[in-house]
């Protein structure tokens, strides 16, 4: 609770311990105290870094603000105190390094402790620094000439390994060497051995070349017979196609045989037509020599109807002779198709026969391959 | 934004305070004798503001990147209470005291 009411109280207190502060240095600035600094703006200065927490104790400002004068005051401030003191500063550091150059003709003088301090100490400090850089550097190339003779003094180790390994090798390859001779001369030797088998080889060669002869007439035979066999197939082929093309024949001749036969049924129903006409015609004669005698006036009807009658029976008779005639012409086309139709059969058997044969001939050349 | 803006201010405050910390404590040599108590008390004040800067520039980088410091936010009203309450008092307090060191002399 008591640091809750110090906090809502702590800015307000501040800012009234600043106004406080401010008063109290006016006040000491009229008294003179201003006479005892060497510069006092900077106190002044310092003093007025309170001055934006005087401002951010005014009531009625928002947060965001007071943190802006707060931190935009500070900055300000703390940047022109930097400015005027850094200045102030160097300017009386110049003027002391300028009277102290002055005493160094002068080394009993009071303030020559000063002077050892001001301009001797900081030449002995650079000279220290100087020596230990010196040092430093020292050790460093003497670290560096260290790993330099170390690295040469183990690349002198590895290449007397190196040469010790090649006298290795070298003994290898002599042994290898030795070796080699040996196996040539074994090489030799057997050179002698193939060169011995080989003169037995060329005395085979007369027995292989008879061989070959043989080979080589079996060889043409089968030529022979392949060529046979192809000639063969070739008359299978051609024969194949012109069984094909007589089998079309065959089938257009039934076609037109179909067609004949129902020509032929149209005739005999016209006959029959014709037959049923000439039965009524003979029943109409009848009829007309028995009213012949109780009519005399229709004679010249019946003449008439005659004359028809006669046309007919020509037209009937005509019909019939064509149809005799086309009968004919189709037993003669039927004798014909058997005399094809055996034909056929008869080539079909002597394919089947040459098919055989060829087979038998293939088994034979096979088996003689084989052989 | 304005968080980003108080983060640059509080860190140049700070730097700039620790200069002028510097060139304060150095040139303490060219005042007199008699008035150096005071301008201890002052620079200690000084001192005081700029602690009270880096914990503010702290709190505001915090703030700034919650996502890399998620575990101290819990921390930042303890900022608060430090840079404001004690802090600030004590850099005003140190002033008023500076000053009644002055009228000593």
């Amino acid at each position: 609770m008591a640091v809750e009411l110090f906090l809502s109280l702590q800015k307000y207190l501040v800012s009234v311990i600043f106004i406080i502060v401010a008063f109290y240095w006016e006040k000491l600035k009229k008294e003179g105290i201003n006479e005892l600094f060497r510069k006092p703006i900077i106190i002044s200065l310092i003093l007025f870094l309170g001055f934006p927490y005087i401002v951010i104790g005014l009531p009625n400002l928002s947060e965001n603000i007071r943190t802006y004068i707060e931190l935009i005051g500070v900055l300000a401030i703390s940047g022109i105190l930097f400015l005027i003191s850094i200045r102030d500063f160097k300017l009386r550091d110049n003027k002391r390094y300028a009277e102290l150059i002055e005493l160094k003709e002068q080394p009993k003088h009071p303030i020559a402790l000063e002077f050892a301090r001001k301009i001797v100490d900081p030449e002995l400090k650079k000279l220290d620094k100087r020596e230990r850089e010196l040092v430093k550097y020292e050790k460093n190339i003497t670290k560096q000439l260290n790993e330099r003779e170390e690295e040469i003094v183990r690349n002198e180790e590895e290449q007397n390994r190196r040469i010790e390994e090649l006298k290795k090798k070298e003994e290898k390859i002599e042994l290898d060497i030795k070796e080699a001779k040996k196996t040539k001369k074994e090489i030799n030797e057997d050179k002698k051995v193939i060169e011995k088998e080989k003169e037995a080889i060329d005395d085979n060669k007369d027995e292989i070349e008879v061989e070959k002869t043989r080979v080589n007439k079996l060889r043409d035979k089968n030529k022979k017979i392949l060529k046979k066999i192809r000639k063969e197939k070739k008359d299978i082929i051609d024969e194949r196609k012109k069984i094909e093309n007589l089998s079309k024949e065959l089938k257009e001749l039934d076609n037109k045989k179909n067609e004949i036969n129902k020509e032929y049924g149209k005739l005999k129903k016209k006959e029959e037509k014709i037959k049923l006409k000439e039965k009524n015609l003979d029943d109409k004669e009848g009829k007309l020599r028995l009213r012949e005698d109780h009519v005399e006036d229709g004679k010249d009807e019946l003449a008439i109807e005659r004359n028809k009658l006669d046309k007919m029976t020509e037209e009937a008779e005509k019909s019939k002779e064509a149809y005799e005639r086309k009968r004919e012409e189709l037993l003669s086309e039927e004798t014909k198709l058997r005399e094809y139709r055996e034909k056929l059969k008869e080539r079909e058997k002597e394919l089947k026969m040459r098919r055989k044969q060829l087979e038998d001939d293939i088994a034979d050349f096979m088996r003689r391959k084989n052989e | 934004m304005s968080n980003t803006a108080f983060l640059i201010l509080s860190l140049l405050g700070f730097i700039l305070l620790v200069y002028n910390l510097i060139i304060l404590i150095k040139r303490k040599e060219y005042e007199s004798n008699r008035i150096l108590n005071g301008y201890n008390v002052l620079i200690f004040g000084v001192f005081l503001l700029a602690l009270t800067f880096f914990i503010k520039f702290i709190k505001y980088l915090i703030i700034e990147f919650s996502g890399y410091f998620g575990l101290l936010n819990e921390f930042l009203s303890f900022f608060d209470l430090i840079s404001n309450v004690f802090l600030l008092t004590l850099f005003s307090i140190s002033f008023l005291v500076g000053v009644f060191i002055f009228k000593e002399i």
